[in-house]
């Protein structure tokens, strides 16, 4: 009986069944789907098309198509459109280092990425497994105005999900990476200042409506698909083949990772 | 009123008790590793009782799978085939009186007639297991040609259909395909064993991007079976798989493990939303390898988890409810109106009934299905597998040009 009212319930439900929404499918650790579904829900004449490109590019590399990915960001560079933040065109530099360093296996690549971090050095015997974790959505804005106040409100969406950044080394327990890096504080006040200072007097007091209308409908673009957190571990392993076992927002993962005598060898885990 | 409300107790006092809750005992010692335990648990609970036969049976062939006694799993796995398939008939009295039972979603006959199949295979009775084969391909065929009526019946049932173009994934379980062609293989069938991988492959492909499961570790083994058997499919299959290069004939002989990896999800009441969610079992923390020559970490081929997840509880309802029942129940839902409050009691007990049996599901069913491959020189292997607990030692022989079949539980 339930069943009828839930059909009627239902009825209006316009989703598939099994298709999700983009925050749902990012939520799941399913970011090329949600690249594709971004895709039908902008407008096909954004006028971003930089933006677009660098949504792309997060998303593939978040999927682990760090080819696809680098392809994108090559294409943002050349798009007109969005202009990055101070911090967003730093995140962009590292994601591609990133990509670069998961492609081609490469040191200089993870010092250009992560410059902070002083990589540990492999004996004649041993290797180094390098393991990059990054974590987390940049913050995204929404501008409203309170009933009953003509005051403007700018309300920073953070990312709140948790979700952990642990390695398994064979049979060995899991221990959490250390962050390395945490962008968020930087790019929510670089967000907020940018807003602010594309805000007009008459705006800032209320007594332009409709300016308020158009902002309401717009809301401040963001690149709002790009990780914030980075988080390494390093372990030094007798050379041969080991079993990486990593959690991310998908779940937990194992792979066979051949770690070469005195050599790194990096495994980029996106989140 | 008062003797609606006399009338309703006697029904209620007449209604099906919750399976999942009252086994949580039973299911909590399979999860411990303990099967067999928890058979002998589950047959004192419910030998002599009026608990659902289809799920006793299901979770009696599963424990005793998981257990190894492959011949009585076997049996039970049988007449839980038997029983659903008689529930597919829908029962105008069943409907009307409240006592319509719990049917199974196609996905879980599929992963039925696979553990069947793998149960055969473990006896050595490979025909057997090859007639379990047809049976997947038989389910398959038929949801492909019934493609229009699952579609209107999932309108029905929830007001929206599943999206064609991943239809094949929700509804054709690719580990079937793969079990199928493991047994046609071992019979020496081996362009239907060749049928069935590359249909496994086919089904993947249509896989939503970002889906859990992969097929590379077949990848060479297929390519040789296409070169060898000079089937059409080759050049397609070498644009699937690019860079792949197919193996290379041998002395070797070829170890399949099959890994049935952590506990179906289950519907759980959200009491945030008052509504029931689909989530997934807890699972244990140890990574799922083999150390068969080094570590090698089988490859998931079918998630039930990853498929309720997506699909949520719409997909549930399209799995336990038939659009015959919905209609039915439809026509009544007025009648009893007409008939209040005479008909309140059977209201009430009707939709008792129908929220316990929409919130019960097969739950010692795997989550995951996954597979390793590798080749090995003839003689007696040690080999350690995945176990619910860590891993497990075993010696398996390998025979020149065979496949051998092994399987393991992981958490």
């Amino acid at each position: 009986m339930r069943s009828v009212f839930l059909c009627l319930a239902l009825a209006g439900c316009a989703r598939p069944i099994g298709v999700l929404s983009v925050n749902q499918l990012l939520e799941a650790g399913r970011p090329r789907e949600a690249w594709v579904a971004l895709q039908q829900e902008l407008d096909p004449e954004d006028p971003n098309p930089r933006l677009l490109a660098m949504h792309q590019a997060a998303l593939l590399h978040a999927g682990g198509d760090f080819a696809g990915s680098e392809a994108a960001f090559l294409r943002a560079e050349a798009a007109p459109g969005y202009e990055a933040l101070p911090v967003e065109a730093e995140v962009v530099a590292r994601l591609r280092a990133t990509n670069q360093l998961a492609l081609k296996q490469d040191p200089t690549a993870f010092i250009a990425a992560l410059p902070q971090v002083a990589l540990d050095t492999p004996t004649p015997a041993r290797g180094v497994l390098v393991v990059v974790f990054e974590r987390g959505l940049a913050p995204r804005a929404r501008i409203s105005y309170p009933e009953g106040s003509k005051a403007r409100q700018v309300t920073i969406i953070r990312d709140t999900r948790e979700v952990p950044a642990h390695l398994q080394l064979d049979d060995g327990p899991m221990s959490p990476a250390k962050q390395i890096d945490n962008v968020a504080p930087r790019w929510e006040d670089q967000l907020r200042a940018r807003i602010e200072q594309n805000t007009s007097l008459g705006q800032k007091l209320g007594l332009d409506p409709f300016a308020a209308m158009r902002e309401v409908l717009s809301q401040p673009a963001t690149w709002w698909t790009a990780p914030i957190e980075w988080y390494v571990d390093q372990r030094a392993l007798p050379a041969g083949r080991h079993v990486v076992t990593v959690t991310t927002a998908a779940g937990r993962r194992s792979r066979v990772v051949e770690v070469p005598a005195g050599k790194q060898v990096f495994v980029v885990v996106p989140q | 009123m008062r003797t609606a409300l006399l009338l309703s107790s006697l029904l209620l006092a007449g209604c099906s008790g919750h399976y999942l809750s009252t086994m949580r005992p039973v299911h909590a010692l399979v999860e411990e590793g303990k099967p067999l335990e928890a058979y002998e648990a589950l047959k004192a609970k419910t030998d002599g009782t009026e608990w659902d036969k289809l799920l006793v049976a299901l979770d009696e062939g599963a424990m005793l799978h998981r257990a190894g006694r492959w011949k009585e799993s076997a049996d039970a796995l049988n007449q839980a085939i038997d029983l659903a398939d008689q529930r597919e008939t829908v029962s105008i009295s069943e409907e009307t009186f409240g006592r319509a039972p719990f049917r199974m979603a196609n996905h879980e006959k599929q992963a039925l007639h696979a553990l069947q199949a793998i149960n055969y295979l473990m006896l050595g009775q490979t025909d057997e297991a090859v007639v379990e084969a047809r049976l997947t391909d038989l389910r398959q065929t038929r949801l492909e040609a019934d493609k229009e009526r699952s579609a209107a019946s999932e309108t029905f049932v929830t007001g929206s259909t599943v999206d064609e173009k991943q239809r094949p994934f929700f509804e054709q379980l690719v580990f079937g395909r793969y079990v199928s062609a493991v047994a046609r293989e071992r019979s020496g069938d081996l362009d239907g064993a060749f049928i069935d991988y590359f249909r496994a492959v086919t089904l993947m492909r249509g896989a939503p991007l970002d889906a859990q499961i992969e097929l590379t570790g077949l990848a060479p083994h297929l390519l040789w079976l296409a070169e060898a058997r000079e089937r059409p499919e080759l050049a397609e299959l070498k644009a699937v798989f690019p860079g792949v290069k197919a193996e290379v004939p041998s002395g070797d002989g070829e170890l399949v493990l099959l890994v049935e990896q952590g506990f179906a999800p289950r519907a759980v009441l959200d009491e945030t939303i008052r509504a029931y969610r689909v989530t997934p079992a807890i699972r244990g923390q140890q990574p799922v390898y083999a150390m068969i020559d080094g570590p090698v970490v089988p490859e998931v081929v079918s998630s039930l988890e990853e498929l309720a997840t997506r699909r949520g509880y719409r997909g549930l309802l399209v799995d336990r409810e038939r659009s015959a029942s919905i209609a039915i129940n439809t026509v009544l839902f007025f009648g009893y109106f007409v008939l209040m409050p005479v008909a309140l009691p059977l209201l009430i007990k009707k939709g008792y009934e129908s929220t316990v049996r929409d919130a019960q599901s097969w739950a010692t069913l795997p989550a995951e299905f996954a597979v390793a491959r590798v080749r090995l020189p003839p003689g007696k292997h040690k080999v350690k597998v995945p176990g619910l607990l860590g891993q497990v030692e075993r010696e398996v022989e390998i025979v020149k040009g065979q496949v051998t079949v092994i399987t393991a539980e992981g958490p």
